[in-house]
């Protein structure tokens, strides 16, 4: 019995040296976070290991595209300045890439809600032939090949083996931990900074005609809208219905969070809006009527220019550069170029 | 018992340690972890031995049907398979609708695939006693369907998770056939979706032909034959013409069409002649 306390110390010390926890830290006013942490916690080693593939084009059919081809951190994970992203061959997305931070509190994933949890999420652009256009059985085998990975993975699950429960847990572990909350609006709200002149009167025209769907303080509500734009003919994307097949969730989209908005252009699901000024002149006199349209959207929203300046100063108050430049999130090959 | 003590142990250790700092903490939780795993590892008894054993067999016309080879179809369309999957799994034995003795198997979920003859059947340990039923569950927990990555036979790996709407095939079909007018003549069903109201999860109880049952018992093992005829499944509820309706990849309306007629081609239980 003694001896078998002693084998389980042992052992058990040698899994806290790779298991050493890393710390998600619920901002100030958050709600607690819905991703279920017990199944996947969160190390270092995981987080390391997932980053590095997330960087890495060997998940991709030609080495091309990485994940981060397409979510840039400059852009707060969202692809920079494209209406649809470039995947293998030439080819386009089918959406516009959306920004990542703050997974944890989201339920449901893409535009239309379709991927039920983050772990599995990966698979969508891993298999799309759009997209990186691979099978899951030969990226498991380049990992299995490759010089580093056997260790990592080791160091990451306590156990040497590669297989796709794994990978996915991994590119979890640092998608997951993609917290945004230190914009300038954070800091007023925990009374470190105050809003201009101009920013102050744009949070109370948001707080009257936005904050209804884009909720503080995660700036979405995760409820799917119509927002009256009309489907494009050649992508023919009705949003939620493709995941329900319910008539009621036509051109119905995930309201996107409104943190990094300045970073995050073009806008909308399909990258139609340029600017911010596109977009709100959509919700002042260009939304388009139809059955599924949002209640609270059937005369739109109506915005003097005044409003629409005021709105814009506010919503660049939602830019956190502290998490666009965190060397934590930066890709691991240029980390020590980039101290 | 067993498991209580060892926990209770492992506190024991460090009654010292007063201020619960991060590492001891860590310490403390993975320690506890190793010993309840060795705890567990001395209680868990090994799984009882099957003795009955589950053969599942597709059937065209009443006669056995082969992948890779053409038949005519219940409609004259000609057709050949190459891809026979589904999710199986919750079997248990009843005798005249009294309630069902649960089968301990190996795993919560079988993958009944007909191009691995190692997976058509599924051997299982039953209550000694005769039954004329046997229940089985088609289709993926709702639960299941969403708690992330998987391992075993619900790793994404085998081809029956869909990856853009998340979820799994339930069971999947596919083949050639010159009726199609899908590239390649090709034609699939991947069946699944577990949304509401188009969910594809139903058990399914099929009875041994009147006026008989089977025997389990510890001393040899049952063989039963379950046999899926494909007559059934295309003259379904609803009629399944190739030429009309070569693909269905999706969850929704036809999916849950096309899986309640396949819940219908289970048409009962077979028993073999002894030799
Ligand atoms: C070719 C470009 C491309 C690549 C490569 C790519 N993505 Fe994406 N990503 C997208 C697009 C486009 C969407 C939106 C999809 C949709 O809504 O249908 C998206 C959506 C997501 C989302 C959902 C965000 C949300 O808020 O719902 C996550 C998470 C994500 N990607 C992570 C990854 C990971 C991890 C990888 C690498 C395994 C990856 N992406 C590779 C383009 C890409
Ligand atoms: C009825 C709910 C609702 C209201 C009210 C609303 N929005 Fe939106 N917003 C959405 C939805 C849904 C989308 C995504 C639309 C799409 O692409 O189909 C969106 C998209 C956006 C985008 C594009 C973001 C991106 O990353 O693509 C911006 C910017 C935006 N809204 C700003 C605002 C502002 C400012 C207001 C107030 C004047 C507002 N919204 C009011 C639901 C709403």
């Amino acid at each position: 019995m003694k001896a078998m306390l002693i084998i389980a110390l042992l052992a058990s010390c040698c899994v806290m040296l790779t298991h050493t926890p890393f710390p998600f830290v619920i901002p100030r006013g958050f709600p607690p976070p819905v991703y279920p942490f017990e199944k996947n916690p969160v190390t270092r080693a995981g987080f390391e290991l997932g980053r590095k593939l997330f960087y890495d084009g060997k998940l991709s059919i030609d080495g091309n595209f990485p994940c981060a081809s397409c979510h840039q951190q400059f852009a707060a994970f969202a692809t920079y300045e494209h209406r649809l992203s470039h995947g293998y061959n030439n080819q386009f997305s089918y959406r516009n890439a959306p920004a990542l931070f703050n997974l944890a509190w989201q339920k449901e994933f893409h535009w239309d809600g379709g991927i039920s949890n983050l772990e599995v999420q990966p698979l969508a652009p891993m298999l799309d032939p759009h997209e990186m256009a691979e099978s899951l059985g030969h990226v498991i085998s380049k990992l299995k090949q490759d010089k580093q990975y056997p260790a990592l993975f080791n160091k990451a699950f306590g156990s040497p083996g590669i297989n796709s429960q794994r990978i996915l847990r991994a590119l979890t572990q640092f998608t997951v931990s993609l917290v945004s909350a230190n914009s300038k609006y954070d800091k007023v709200q925990r009374g470190e900074a105050v809003f201009t002149q101009y920013e102050k009167p744009g949070y109370e025209i948001f707080q009257q005609k936005c904050a209804a769907c884009h909720k503080e303080p995660l700036f979405t509500d995760l409820s799917y809208r119509n927002t009256g734009l009309a489907a494009d003919s050649t992508l023919k994307d009705y949003g939620r219905m493709r995941i329900t097949g319910r008539k009621e969730d036509s051109l119905k989209f995930r309201v996107p969070s409104l943190r990094n908005v300045y970073l995050t252009f073009p806008y909308g699901h399909d990258g139609r809006f340029a600017t911010l000024s596109d977009v709100l002149d959509h919700y002042s006199r260009g939304v388009t009527q139809s059955a599924t349209l949002d209640t609270s959207l059937r005369k739109g929203i109506p915005l003097s220019d005044n409003d629409k300046f005021y709105l814009i100063q506010f919503l660049g108050t939602l830019t956190d550069t502290s998490f666009v430049n965190n060397p934590l999130f930066k890709d691991p090959g240029m980390a020590n170029s980039n101290p | 018992m067993r498991r209580l003590f060892f926990i209770s142990a492992a506190r024991d250790i460090y009654p010292a340690v007063s201020k619960p700092d991060a590492l001891s903490k860590t310490l403390r939780l993975a320690c506890g972890m190793i010993l309840m795993i060795i705890a567990t590892s001395f209680r868990t008894t090994i799984p009882p031995a099957p003795n009955l054993i589950l053969r599942f067999k597709i059937t065209l016309h009443g006669q056995p049907l082969e992948l890779h080879k053409d038949y005519p179809d219940p409609f004259g369309e000609s057709f050949k398979l190459d891809i026979f999957r589904f999710y199986t799994g919750k079997i248990s034995a009843g005798l005249n609708g009294a309630p069902a003795e649960k089968g301990i198997s190996a795993s919560a979920y079988q993958l009944i695939d007909f191009a691995d003859s190692n997976s058509t059947s599924v051997a299982l340990h039953i209550k000694n006693g005769d039954y004329n039923e046997i229940h089985l569950r088609l289709g993926i927990d709702s639960a299941d369907q969403t708690s992330g990555a998987q391992t075993g036979l619900l790793d994404p790996l085998k081809g029956m998770f869909w990856t853009w709407n998340s979820g799994y095939i339930c069971f999947k079909i596919e083949g050639v056939s010159p009726e199609s007018n899908e590239p390649a003549h090709g034609f699939a069903y991947h069946i699944g979706g577990y949304r509401s109201p188009y969910q594809t999860i139903r058990t399914i109880k099929l009875a041994t032909p009147p006026g008989r049952t089977f025997h389990v018992n510890k001393a040899e093992t049952t063989i039963l034959v379950i046999p899926i005829d494909l007559d059934r499944f295309f003259q379904g509820i609803t009629p399944i013409h190739i030429r009309n309706t070569p693909a269905c990849t999706t969850p929704g309306e036809l999916a849950h069409k096309l899986f309640e007629n396949f819940a219908g081609s289970f048409t009962g239980i077979e028993i073999p002649d002894k030799r």
